[in-house]
């Protein structure tokens, strides 16, 4: 069965291709290598052999042919298919792989795979994950980048101008709470945040003079202590750092190309979505903290209320791009209870 | 890991010709031949790369990532097999293996140090300083190894660039372009294109970098003042923003002006790069030229080219990633279509591929160290 088969050939020495055939080399009554044939300009017949162990095989890629790349610098190039008698590594896996890129079927059962593989990363596989890394990292992962984040806060805010007396008051309200990690409250006065109340990852908790004005009752203020203290021991900033990490690596992975920030917008909108479900999350903290305490979890809504009468849902439509859920979400979330 | 910012990216075979005669010795030669010009052409189509690039997808994913070097060279091998000159195709023959044993290199010796880097400051400040010092030497192994493994009609590509040059254009990129506040960016970015475009040799046959640096800030200028402008405008959208707002507990007034000025900056970002990407492909690619060939660029308009870049992004973002295949191509398609060579030599005498101007030796020991960063 000395058959011929017609390929290109590259002789290693000049860049034209030779027409000329290929013919197997019987060893032990398997094919173990195989002859070039070829006829150069002039019309001399060269002939040369090689053994199958020293082909660098690249399989074809649809219009890219199958080719051969030998140890002394020439090159096979198949016209059609590798002839049946000729066994390269990892022949029969490339070829399944190319069936696979042929045909529709296997196209379509691709793409859904795909879709349920990103939909189940990223609304479980990234969140369940971060979670659990984030719970197994020691608790001072952030504490560097929690004091940058608080030296930065204290120079947008101001002292508080409340008595000393009223900020102890606060202060103590916190010692209620179930605290691990403790953390430390301090009380500003809010200058350019304004109202407001923030969970630092280096286990500090800041509250404004004009959150606490607000307030008509000191359980608001609890439920919001509470609700920050939710952030902390659910460790919501190393868990929002994790998640963006592991979107970027999906897109890198599926886009296979990270020269091109643009496509970091979808880190965007998806670390939003995260940052919901961990504002929620701090809510049922505050929630289950309230009823531990006694005190009805009432309290964390009406303030919510208050915060929605003094300045508008201010959120409307961006709420898919927001980090904060739609108020009555929230409100909704208590009620329930 | 990355791609890094420059712009050496994998679909776009370093582009070349196989019409040379020996350019490096003087005369005395044969009489020129009159200039011949031959126009790449690219045969590849969105819906033949979808198909391997969602098998490649499914593929890594099933393997758990050990099937992504073997995904790079069948994707490199499309993009390259269907781009021509002459009738004739590239070829990317990298081994996957290969491909393989650097990135597992890579990943391991990123896991050692950030997790060791959580134990002490004074690792994590040895382990980035690290990392930062090998950039250079990565980006030349990326260089080297995308050249080596880049063909044409069995003509290999080569990269002979000095590393010393290339750390002494960071430091100096480090010091000065920052002492500049940017200004002389494009200063260091030709010198960056033209350390990359200078080394890189097909045969026998060198590379000319020749666009100038007057070409970079002409390229540069218009982009660089957008962006200017932009910040300028975003400056105003967040203090005035600051100033209407009393922020409440949630802050949802000051996250919406956070937002919007995020989805200025996307949009400008949107725009300006695109036009960026445009001159200065016009820049590089108008003057280079390889031996006696010049490169020509034949109907290429910068706003045609920011305009696929642009609609490109919308379509990948709009499809959730689905239509990145089809972006890939187009962009390709379009860079190679405008492109042409001018040969003055002759086609059937060609370069002999065998005889590199890399020793044998040298290029077996510097192949162990070639690995490939790029994704």
């Amino acid at each position: 069965m000395n058959a011929r088969t017609d390929i290109r050939y590259f002789d290693g020495k000049i860049s034209t291709a030779h027409k000329a055939s290929i013919r197997p080399i019987d060893g032990q009554g398997l094919p173990d290598g195989f002859i070039v044939t070829w006829q150069d300009k002039a019309g001399t017949e060269h002939e040369k052999r090689y053994f199958v162990k020293d082909c660098d095989y690249l399989p074809a890629v649809a219009n890219a042919p199958h080719a051969i790349m030998l140890g002394d610098g020439a090159r096979v190039e198949f016209i059609g298919e590798v002839p049946a008698w000729l066994t390269l590594a990892n022949q029969r896996l490339f070829g399944r792989i190319a069936i696979m890129e042929r045909r529709w079927a296997w196209i379509g059962a691709s793409v859904i795979i795909m879709c349920v593989f990103v939909f189940g990363v990223l609304k479980l596989g990234i969140p369940m994950a971060s979670h659990h890394i984030a719970q197994q990292l020691p608790a001072d992962t952030l504490v560097k980048l929690g004091d940058q984040a608080e030296s930065y806060v204290m120079e947008l805010t101001q002292p508080s101008q409340l008595p000393q007396a009223r900020q102890d008051e606060i202060i103590a309200l916190y010692e209620k709470l179930d605290g691990d990690p403790k953390a430390t409250v301090i009380v500003r006065g809010g200058g350019d945040i304004g109202a407001n109340a923030l969970a630092i990852p280096n286990n500090t908790i800041i509250i404004t003079d004009e959150l606490i004005k607000l307030s008509d009752d000191d359980n608001e203020i609890l439920a919001v202590l509470a609700h920050e203290q939710g952030h902390l021991v659910h460790r919501h900033s190393l868990e929002q750092a994790i998640s963006s990490i592991g979107v970027g690596v999906l897109i890198v992975v599926i886009t296979g190309d990270t020269s091109d920030l643009l496509l970091a917008l979808p880190t965007l909108l998806a670390t939003a979505q995260y940052s919901q479900d961990a504002e929620l999350e701090a809510d049922q903290f505050a929630i289950d903290e309230l009823k531990r305490l006694g005190i009805s979890p009432a309290h964390l809504a009406s303030f919510f209320e208050k915060m929605k009468k003094e300045h508008g849902e201010g959120q409307g439509h961006w709420s898919m791009l927001s980090t904060h859920p739609k108020t009555d979400e929230r409100i909704k979330q208590v009620e329930q209870q | 890991m990355t791609d890094t910012v420059f712009d050496q990216h994998p679909p776009h075979p370093p582009t070349t010709s196989p019409f040379a005669n020996e350019s490096s010795h003087t005369p005395p030669t044969p009489p020129p031949l009159p200039p011949s010009t031959h126009r790449f052409a690219f045969l590849g189509n969105g819906m033949d790369y979808f198909k391997i690039w969602i098998v490649n997808l499914v593929l890594t994913i099933i393997t758990i990532g050990f099937y992504s070097p073997w995904a790079k060279v069948r994707r490199l091998r499309y993009f390259y097999g269907n781009t021509q000159i002459n009738q004739r195709s590239f070829d990317f023959t990298a081994n996957p293996k290969r491909i393989l044993i650097g990135r597992l290199i890579a990943i391991t010796l990123y896991l050692i140090i950030s997790v060791t880097s959580n134990l002490s400051v004074e690792i994590a400040l040895i382990g980035s300083a690290l990392l930062f010092l090998a950039v250079p030497w990565l980006i030349r192994s990326s260089m080297r190894f995308m050249a080596r493994n880049s063909q044409y009609n069995n003509v290999r590509f080569g990269f002979n660039g000095k590393l010393g040059t290339l750390y002494l254009l960071f430091i100096a990129m480090a010091i000065l372009g920052t002492l500049s506040f940017g200004l002389l960016m494009p200063l260091f970015w030709r010198a960056f294109k033209r350390y990359q475009f200078d080394n890189t040799y097909f045969g026998q046959l060198k590379f000319n970098f020749g666009a100038s640096v007057g070409d970079f800030y002409k390229a540069t200028l218009l982009p660089m003042m957008l962006f200017i402008f932009m910040v300028a405008a975003l400056f105003g959208i967040g203090f005035s923003g600051y100033m209407d707002t009393t922020a409440d507990m949630d802050n949802p007034a000051i996250d919406t002006v956070f937002l919007v000025m995020i989805g200025v900056f996307y949009l400008g970002m949107l725009l300006i790069i695109p036009l960026a990407k445009g001159l200065l492909h016009k820049a590089i690619w108008s003057k280079m030229s390889l031996g006696n060939n010049r490169f020509k660029l034949v109907n290429f308009s910068v706003l045609k080219f920011a305009l696929i870049n642009l609609t490109n992004y919308i379509a990948i973002i709009l499809s959730l990633g689905l239509l990145y295949p089809w972006a890939a191509v187009r962009l390709h398609r379009y860079k190679t279509e405008t492109l042409s060579l001018v040969a003055v030599d002759d086609f059937e005498t060609l370069t002999t591929p065998s005889t590199d101007n890399i020793s044998p030796v040298a290029e077996e020991i510097s192949d162990v160290f070639d690995i490939d960063v790029s994704w």
